[in-house]
């Protein structure tokens, strides 16, 4: 997913990495002309007690600088828009990712997590990618010429380096290990914070009216405080770090002083006391790369971690849906043969057989929780069955791609949703090809034009999340409208009345049976009025379809006929009927 | 560090400075480490350079070694000395910002449920999220940043400047000429870079708010096929994000050599006239070196000054950010205090009288509406679609404000503390938290007892015994793991398990089989006591139990009275029970 990201940005502005080493390059050639500049002023002019030629220089000085500088800005602008580019990438990836992951992924995942991943992990990576690496490789090339120098310098000394160095890295291996372990924590934090967010402010409502609000606040600390322990957690390792590297070059230098001072007297091998002083100061200088790549350390963890959220969020198995072209046959109906169906590891539909015909209005009764919804999925092509076959319209609908879906299918789902847009949006679901007079025959035909004209700014008024111009009744009607907008030739109804009186849940139905023409039609209910005009009723019942037929012959049937007395009797009642009455 | 301690913003928050002295043991701590480490930091090359002397004495003049171990000794013991300064300075400044941090963070939170809820209808949690998470961020980072350059770089120019004072004043006053511009400069780009970091924040507030709404929608997208388009939508608002981010930091990126710049035109100066006193034998090679260091290390300071100064502007932009949802000045807490004054001599009971109420965006939904109810009644109220039941609800609830009077025993209900332990809601929506069942019905108030005889009332025992773990058996994110009717049963269970004196129970039975609404309404009528219940509802059959009932229409009130001389009397109540009964008794006939 990075990997990708990586190379197709590579791919697209290899230019700009050429441009940007160029300038790495000359950059550091560039960084010894100033140093070379008052080298020159001092030894020739001023040893010389010449003064001609000083102010030159000092112009020479400050175009070189310039010059510098200008490059050290077009490198920023390159990095900067290079890591942007690649972070882009990475959650465009990822994005596209998300939207091939299964139903089940989504339903067992919190949202606060899933956007976490997306937002602040990606972010966590910006570093790495504008001036991260780039950084630490100067960095490293730095250390390899100070060590060099060294060899050159005084080689009676690299042992020292040869010493220190393996300390330094098992001193900043502990602190990296460490550092990476909060950062990971820190990472699984901040979706925590999220989820909170997420979930507390979706239920406000709820909140508000039991005054849940100090209960609220009270539990927000919970993530709060384990969110700055982990904080505070690298801030301590971070703050330790560089005074030990610093007391460990004190340490150093030192003993390099010593040891060459030593040499210098005791054996004599020929140690100036320049040499001395251009020890000490390059062991000093060797150290400010180092210190320098370690300062970085706490970013690059940073973005490992989040590297590390963002394969593991690459793990998660996609479905594999096969889009396969297929040649719709509007004259076949629905057709499920022996169909199993697990969540997680619970088996809820255990073999079922159902068939509906072509342009016919058929519903699904059953008390709640007996897996409906999860049939009308599985009718719909969201998720592929465990075993068995799913068929509509001759063709397998796991299999058919979004578009075809869209013209396929029209849904009404349990729970309506508002999206934030307009209500045009909302009938469209933003699909710019359906136009203006599509979306209002829709409103006309659930019986909403009236109430979408009184609005402010009619199809165009905006609606939003916490949305309270609209009835919970006339959302459920747009959400209608929304089935209904191209004209598909299955619907799905999933407790289509469930939140609307009876005055408008005729009106619903006359709706319904006004579009039902030619159509085929599932759906789902649990009220008798669910049933009224349905050609067959079918009863879901411990996972089975426990008895099918018109609503005469099961009042005929023998399992049917219990429930149905019920129904006579009290009105509705589904729950005394299990298969081993059937 | 008092770790049971909660967070909460300080008395004053909207000061970003009072949230740095909430801590003022750790400021103090952290200041004197950086005061000392950053005055002290020249002993370590001066002893380093002492040695090296004592080395030379050794070797050309055959002194004793003593000087040169005393000198290296003291290198290495006031470089160790120093640096436990210096991490006394960066420990507890990072632990100032990263408690400011939850300090906010916990204000925002704070505030957020301190909100009346007509303010929060608009409240989206993506923007939440990126202003708790990315905002605060910034916030936090730059205070750090900020404050360890009063030391780091400000301290630094001042002895610095002080120690070129002393070579001479008069180069010195005239080369720094260039460094109170460097931050004039730094000043110039202020608005456009608030500008562009406010951009660039809230394109970040859009992609979240997009994302949140396209993960909670998914299902729904998926049957629709509108992935694709969401995924385009998305894809647009992050290359947004991606264009406003990239233009913040260029213009801070280019501001940067133009510091260096001007930083180091003082260095020519320099160059110029401290050459011309080399020339002039004023002044040795080595002053001149030494001066020109202290120069440049100063100069290269203001440049970071600046760079501080542009830091802060864009930070002020997530800062404001944070301020708009940290103020709570409009409205709320002056109005939850009122009213314990008022006289609580009235009547028991709910009275509204010429209620009207509107939604938050000005559509009016309810106009005068009056009607008692005494303790121990229920009360239908129903309607068709659009009539106002729910917004009848909502305003009986005493979140949302209103016209006109409601009182219940003689106290106004709107945000009135005082009376809002007297109502339960329960909403259309049906809400459960991910947690589990015991804490959804009961919210850690109430007794195990008291759950369960609510859940009993709620027809949900049967339930909870299928549940894998009872009571504790997490529901999960929206109830997830529950079917649609045992979720409306556990909030139903929840208004019951309150003690609240009125009822509110918006749409209650729309998930659930008649058997069940037949024995919830049972329970309740047998337990209800001085309670008074209004059931809203579109099922008419169920009001055959209440004292009384309403009908709405086009937000007002057209009939009231008992269900059997409604269902007498001609009216849109007598047409829609017909209905219903047409459609219930259809297949008996």
């Amino acid at each position: 997913m990075i990997k990708s990201a990586v190379i197709r940005v590579l791919k697209k502005y290899w230019w700009l990495y050429i441009i940007l080493f160029v300038i790495i390059v000359a950059g550091m050639g560039l960084q010894l002309l100033p140093a070379l500049l008052l080298r020159d002023i001092v030894d020739n002019h001023f040893a010389n007690k010449l003064f001609e030629g000083v102010w030159r220089l000092a112009v020479y000085y400050l175009a070189v600088m310039a010059t510098i500088n200008i490059a050290e800005f077009i490198k920023a602008i390159i990095t900067t828009w290079l890591g942007q580019q690649t972070l882009l990438e990475v959650r465009n990836n990822m994005a596209a990712r998300l939207l091939k992951l299964p139903i089940s992924y989504f339903a067992k995942t919190s949202v606060g997590e899933v956007m976490s991943r997306l937002t602040t992990d990606v972010g966590a990576i910006n570093t790495l990618f504008s001036a991260g690496i780039i950084n630490a490789l100067t960095d490293m090339l730095k250390i390899f010429g100070l060590v060099g120098s060294l060899y050159i310098l005084a080689p009676q000394l690299l042992w020292l380096v040869a010493v220190s160095f393996p300390i330094i890295l098992l001193l900043s291996n502990f602190f990296r290990k460490r550092i990476f372990r909060l950062e990971k924590m820190v990472r699984v934090c901040i979706s925590d914070i999220y989820t909170f967010i997420q979930e507390w402010l979706k239920g406000i409502q709820t909140v508000k009216a039991y005054h849940m609000e100090e209960q609220g606040k009270k539990d927000f600390q919970k993530p709060l405080h384990a969110h700055l322990k982990n904080i505070n957690g690298i801030s301590k390792y971070d703050s330790w770090f560089p005074c030990v590297m610093q007391t460990l070059k004190a340490l150093i230098i030192a003993s390099a002083v010593f040891f060459a001072a030593q040499n210098g007297t005791v054996f004599s091998i020929g140690l100036s006391i320049g040499t001395l002083a251009a020890v000490a100061d390059l062991i000093g200088r060797l150290f400010s790369p180092i210190e320098a790549l370690a300062k970085q350390f706490q970013t690059i963890q940073q973005a490992m971690a989040g590297i590390e959220r963002i394969k593991e969020f690459d793990k998660i198995p996609t479905e594999t849906r096969e889009e396969k072209i297929q040649e719709i046959k509007l004259e076949e109906g629905i057709e499920l043969v022996n169909v199993h169906f697990s969540y997680d590891t619970k088996e809820v539909l255990h073999g079922v057989n159902l068939s509906i015909k072509s342009s016919k209005k058929e519903v699904l009764v059953g008390r709640s929780g007996e897996g409906k919804t999860t049939l009308m999925n599985l009718v719909a092509g969201l998720t592929a069955p465990a075993e068995g076959t799913v068929r509509v319209c001759g063709i397998d609908p796991f299999a058919l791609s979004p578009k075809e879906r869209r013209k396929l299918f029209g849904v009404v789902p349990q729970m309506p949703q508002v999206f934030n847009g307009s209500v045009r949006d909302n009938i469209t679901l933003r699909d710019n090809s359906i136009c203006r007079e599509d979306v209002i025959e829709a409103a006309k035909l659930v019986g909403l034009e009236d109430t979408i004209k009184s609005m402010p700014d009619g199809y165009d008024t905006q609606l939003g999340e916490g949305e309270s111009s609209l009835s919970s009744g006339e959302i459920q009607l747009m959400s209608l409208a929304r089935a209904v907008v191209l004209n598909p030739h299955v619907l799905l109804l999933d407790e289509p009345t469930s939140g609307i009186d009876a005055y408008t849940e005729a009106r619903v139905f006359e709706a319904i049976r006004h579009v039902s023409k030619g159509r085929t039609i599932l759906s789902i209910s649990h009220r008798i009025s669910g049933i009224i005009d349905a050609n067959r009723v079918h009863m879901l019942a411990n996972g089975k379809i426990a008895d099918s037929g018109t609503a005469d012959q099961l009042a005929k049937s023998n399992g049917w006929y219990a429930a149905y007395k019920h129904v006579e009797d009290a009105g509705w009642k589904f729950t005394e009927v299990t298969p081993e009455t059937v | 560090m008092e770790k049971t301690e909660n967070f909460a913003p300080p008395e004053k928050r909207l000061k970003l400075r009072a949230y740095i002295f909430k801590y003022p043991k750790e400021f103090w701590l952290q200041a004197g480490g950086g005061i000392l480490y950053n005055t002290l930091i020249i002993l370590g090359p001066i002893f380093l350079g002492k040695a090296i002397d004592a080395a030379a004495d050794v070797i050309n003049f055959g002194a004793s070694f003593t000087n040169f171990y005393l000198y290296l000794a003291l290198f290495f013991i006031s470089t160790a000395v120093l640096q436990v300064a210096r991490y006394f300075k960066r420990w507890y400044m990072r632990d100032i910002a990263n408690r400011m941090k939850c300090d906010m963070r916990a204000g925002l939170m704070e505030t957020a449920f301190d909100r009346p809820m007509s303010e929060l209808d608009s409240e989206k949690a993506g923007d939440m999220m990126s202003r708790m998470i990315g905002d605060v961020d910034q916030v936090g980072r730059s205070v750090q940043i900020t404050i360890t350059e009063i030391w780091d770089a400000c301290l630094l120019m001042i002895s610095y400047f002080i120690a070129c004072m002393v070579y001479t004043p008069a180069i010195t006053l005239l080369a720094v000429i260039p460094v109170p511009l460097t931050i004039l400069a730094a000043q110039l780009v202020r608005h456009p870079l608030y500008k562009l970091s406010l951009r660039s924040r809230e394109s970040a507030s859009n992609v979240n708010v997009h994302l949140q709404h396209t993960v909670s929608g998914i299902t729904l997208l998926r049957l629709f096929g509108r992935e694709e388009s969401e995924h385009k939508k998305l894809t647009q608002l992050m290359k947004k994000q991606l264009k406003w981010g990239i233009l913040t930091s260029m213009l801070q990126n280019a501001m940067i050599p133009i510091y260096i710049l001007t930083a180091s035109l003082g260095l020519i100066l320099v160059v110029g006239m401290g050459g011309k006193l080399v020339v002039n034998g004023q002044w040795t090679i080595g002053t001149f070196t030494a001066y020109l260091t202290m120069f440049s290390a100063m100069a290269i300071r203001t440049n970071m000054v600046a760079r501080v100064f542009n830091m802060w502007h864009g930070a002020k932009a997530s800062w404001d950010r944070i301020l708009k949802k940290l103020d709570t000045d409009n409205g709320t807490q002056s109005l939850l205090t009122k009213s314990e004054t008022q006289n609580t001599t009235e009547t028991k009971g709910l009275k509204v009288e010429n209620l009207s109420f509107s939604f938050t965006n000005g559509t009016k939904v309810l106009e005068d509406i009056s009607f008692n109810v005494s303790p121990g009644q229920i009360i239908g109220i129903t309607g068709p679609v659009g009539s106002g039941k729910s917004a009848l609800a909502q305003a009986l609830s005493g979140l949302y404000p209103y016209e006109g009077k409601v009182h219940i025993g003689g106290l106004d209900i709107f945000n009135n503390r005082a009376v809002d332990k007297k109502i339960a809601y329960m909403d259309s929506q049906h809400f459960v938290f991910s947690r589990d069942a015991r804490f959804n019905i009961g919210f850690e108030r109430n007794s195990e007892e008291d759950i369960l005889s609510a859940a009993e009332a709620a027809a949900l025992t049967q339930d909870l015994s299928g549940f894998p773990e009872g009571l504790d058996t997490k529901l999960g994110e929206r109830g997830q793991r529950i079917s649609g009717g045992q979720r409306q049963r556990i909030c139903l269970a929840r208004a019951l398990t309150s003690n609240a004196e009125v009822l509110i129970l918006d749409d209650p039975f729309s998930a659930i089989d008649i058997h069940l609404e037949e024995q919830i309404m049972d329970a309740m009528k047998k337990d209800i006591g001085d309670r008074i219940i209004l059931l809203f509802s579109h099922r008419l059959m169920t009001f055959s139990h209440c004292d009384q009932v309403m009908v709405l229409e086009n937000g007002r009130l057209i009939q009231k009275g008992s269900h059997e001389s409604l269902v007498n009397a001609n009216g849109i109540y007598k047409s829609i029970f017909e209905a219903q009964c047409f459609m219930g008794g259809e297949e008996n006939d």
